[in-house]
């Protein structure tokens, strides 16, 4: 198993009786704690606006967490096939989701991907909105690294806007 | 500690990269923007710098994405 150049994640072999992995209400505690805290911060009066950047920055969290998967785990794999066949294995081990290519157009510079069993949003209630703004950015992250390009996500469907699969869509920039 | 110092970015980045991987990535941003390392830039040449650091994506992204908002806000 490579490993990740991140010095927090540390060793974690040394975690011998309980393993690698956490529980999924601790993390989407954490992820919604962390939401709240910066929108605290951002202050009341402008709502939308800090829902706004409050988003973004999870979707950046997200992107760097994608870009250091790539470099830890996808590195010299050229092939976009052979990539998304390695990156789903790894969404799967990871327990994000499992990812599937629903289009991949490279001259168009649009991809679709959707995430069953998100690990943010599946049997979330439907509240009408799309909150899964790290998987978006993870997403995001994970495309640049095998693109070399910017590359801007966005979810279009989410289970808590009451579709039954997280999808995005994303975009190449020039 | 100035937003343009060398310094201050490392010490950024040390939250979250191995010494000697952050070291590698700090001397490729530079060298890729024709520059030398030295402590002190000016505000052009790093945003030069950052702007490499956010091609290279993952944490070192994240961190000069954070650093250049800042960079332009103080203006
Ligand atoms: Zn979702």
């Amino acid at each position: 198993m490579p490993e990740f150049k991140i010095s927090v994640v540390g060793d974690v072999s040394k975690r011998v009786i309980l393993g690698p992995t956490v529980g999924i209400e601790l993390f989407r505690i954490l992820r919604f704690s962390m939401e709240n805290l910066i929108l605290a911060q951002l202050g009341m009066g402008k709502e939308e606006e800090n829902q706004a950047k409050a988003n973004e920055n999870i979707y950046l969290v997200g992107k760097a967490v994608g870009g250091e998967l790539g470099k830890a785990f996808l590195s010299g794999i050229d092939d976009l096939n052979e990539y998304v066949t390695k990156l789903r294995e790894i969404l799967i081990n990871l327990k994000v989701g499992i990812l599937k290519v629903v289009s991949a157009d490279l001259e168009k510079g649009k991809i679709v991907v959707d995430i069953e069993e998100c690990v943010t949003c599946v049997g979330t209630p439907n509240i009408g909105m799309h909150i899964c703004y790290f998987e978006g950015g993870l997403v995001a992250g994970i495309l640049k690294f095998f693109l070399k390009k910017e590359v801007a996500v966005v979810e279009v469907k989410c289970c808590a806007n009451g579709d039954n699969v997280c999808e995005f869509e994303a975009t190449v920039k020039e | 500690m100035d937003l343009c110092e060398l310094s201050f970015v490392k010490k950024k980045l040390g939250r979250f990269l191995r010494n000697d991987v952050l070291e590698g990535v700090i001397k490729q941003a530079i060298s890729e923007c024709g520059l030398i390392e030295k402590n002190d830039y000016s505000v052009e040449e790093m945003h030069k710098i950052l702007e490499r650091m956010i091609g290279f994506g993952g944490f070192c992204e994240l961190v000069a994405r954070n650093i250049k908002a800042r960079l332009i806000l103080r203006k």
